[in-house]
């Protein structure tokens, strides 16, 4: 009867985490790490969407139809893909310590087309001063809730820093990371240290 | 010359050297919440080497589930030209259209979330027909689909063409009705677990009549079939909240002018999206049948049949409150 019970436990449990959400909307992203005299200053996010949203979003968009989103239509489309996402700190994740950083907003916002895919590229404003020794994070740009796939390109990130900040960077897996025990086992975050 | 070369190759090294941002890997302690901002881990650095520091070979593994996305993307990029294709006038790209919207429809009904666990959770909690199988699994996903091209056709007629944002207003309004519905099934099928075991106690006999010399279960005694209204309620309130991968696709058609495509195609995805989730239906009809068949005869019979109602009960609550804590996260 207890191997019974342990079996259906199992089954219960298994089965249940299998309702969770799924993605709908695929994007590929390129992270920058920017800096500047005076410490670490937010992450630059390039998010290029599949074209089926892209084509979808645009028409949302675009008020005067000719395709390209500009002016006002910018602030629409960041609106519209971005409003959502401000509790969700845009999708990115800065470990500092034992806690995330909170965005404190979006900056130099603008939206592209590339071969029907809409390009967002945007800086998401942190704020971690640099002292003498160094400061360590931990940032990673991932749809927690998997509605959209991001594709993160962690191996091709970079860092913006000016001389005279020494900043080390590498890109790795979260695994033993208990702050990110909630993402995907397979998304990758990159690793910094920085002082001046 | 050559010495100037030389001066500008030293000069380049040197600058290289003590550059300012360095790829390079460097310990960060113990692995837990191990980022801190404190100096802890500077005396375990290795020695800052010149340049770019050749990258540790990382070995990476990719789960299941990244493994279905990925596929999917690949398979969305690839509608979008076969869509393009036929734009252009080249008809014969309907073929690819079509056989990449069941495979589509069939991957995107594998990933979590199109009600595969409630269709598991309640072939556990009943007893259930074959057909039933059949039924419920492709219930949910006609409704799922069909929800989706409704609505959007609905508010396209509204809207026009900014009619995205509307959709996903009103589809996560339907997300938090129905799955707080799913959990309340859940729940239901729990209570109705409680009172069988109760009414069975004091020997009314309507959960499963035991046969009081050996404690068994008489043929013909197993837990009643489900009811055909039941899978379709399960099948309603599951299935409602429309697919936005679905409608998404029918709107990239209808903004390309290619309406009966925008049919077709979801039509096509829904097939696909139905042979995933009535796959599960069978199986787990199968499964409940092998409780009900190798329990039948022993002493714990309905010992088993409670704890397999209470069970799909569970699955089917936690299914939802999953759903919902999820959905709840992503936008409020």
């Amino acid at each position: 009867m207890r191997s019974f019970l342990s079996f259906v436990l199992f089954l219960t449990v298994g089965f249940a985490c299998m309702a969770e959400a799924h993605p709908h909307v695929f994007a590929d992203v390129t992270v920058k790490a920017v800096f500047d005299q005076n410490g670490f200053t937010g992450v630059q996010n390039q998010w290029a969407f599949d074209e089926v949203y892209s084509t979808a979003m645009v028409a949302s968009a675009d008020a005067d139809g000719d395709g390209k989103i500009t002016g006002k239509e910018a602030d629409r489309m960041k609106a519209l893909v971005l409003g959502p996402l401000e509790q969700n700190n845009y999708y990115n994740y800065v470990q500092f310590g034992t806690k995330f950083l909170r965005a404190e907003k979006i900056e130099n916002f603008s939206v592209k087309m590339k071969n029907g895919k809409m390009v967002l590229d945007f800086k998401v404003a942190f704020s971690v001063p640099a002292t003498s020794d160094y400061t360590m994070l931990v940032v990673v740009v991932s749809d927690i809730t998997n509605y959209i796939q991001m594709t993160t390109d962690m191996e091709n990130a970079d860092v913006d820093a000016p001389d005279a900040m020494d900043v080390e960077f590498f890109p790795d897996n979260l695994k033993g990371l208990t702050l990110f025990r909630a993402f995907m086992s397979d998304t990758e975050g990159l690793f910094l240290r920085f002082k001046k | 010359m050559n010495k100037i070369v030389s001066l500008i190759l030293i000069f380049m090294l040197a600058v290289a050297a003590t550059a300012a941002v360095k790829k390079k890997r460097f310990d960060v302690g113990e692995a837990s919440d191990a980022p801190v901002a404190t100096e802890a881990t500077v005396e375990s650095v290795v020695p800052a080497e010149p340049a770019m520091e050749p990258e540790k070979p990382v070995e990476k593994t990719r789960s299941l589930y990244s493994v279905i996305a990925e596929e999917q993307k690949v398979l969305r990029e690839k509608l979008t030209a076969a869509i393009s294709a036929m734009k252009s006038g080249d008809w014969d790209a309907i073929w690819k259209f079509l056989a990449i919207c069941l495979v589509y429809g069939m991957l995107h009904a594998l990933g979590p979330g199109h009600g595969k666990s409630i269709v598991v959770g309640y072939f556990i909690a009943r007893r259930g027909r074959w057909r039933q199988g059949v039924a419920l699994g492709a219930g949910i996903t006609v409704t799922h689909t069909m929800s989706a091209v409704l609505l959007l056709l609905i508010l396209y007629a509204i809207f026009k063409a900014t009619v995205f944002a509307a959709f996903e207003t009103g589809r996560i309004g339907i997300e938090r009705a129905s799955y707080a519905l799913v959990m309340l099934t859940g729940v239901l099928l729990v209570v109705l677990a409680i009172r069988d075991v109760i009414k069975s106690r004091r020997g009314c006999g309507c959960a499963a009549r035991i046969d009081s010399a050996e404690g068994t279960v008489q043929d013909g005694a197993l837990p009643p079939i489900a009811r055909w209204r039941e899978i379709l309620g399960v099948a309603a309130v599951t299935g409602i909240v429309p697919c936005p991968a679905v409608a998404l696709i029918v709107l990239f058609c209808l903004l390309n002018s290619m309406v009966a495509l925008s049919l077709l195609g979801a039509l096509v995805i829904c097939i696909g999206m139905t042979i995933t989730n009535v796959a599960f239906g069978i199986a787990a009809v199968a499964f409940r049948k092998g409780i009900d068949k190798g329990s039948a005869h022993t002493r714990i019979a309905t010992k088993i049949y409670t704890v397999a109602t209470l069970a799909g009960g569970v699955i089917i609550f936690v299914s939802g409150l999953l759903l919902f804590t999820n959905q709840y996260f992503l936008y409020m």
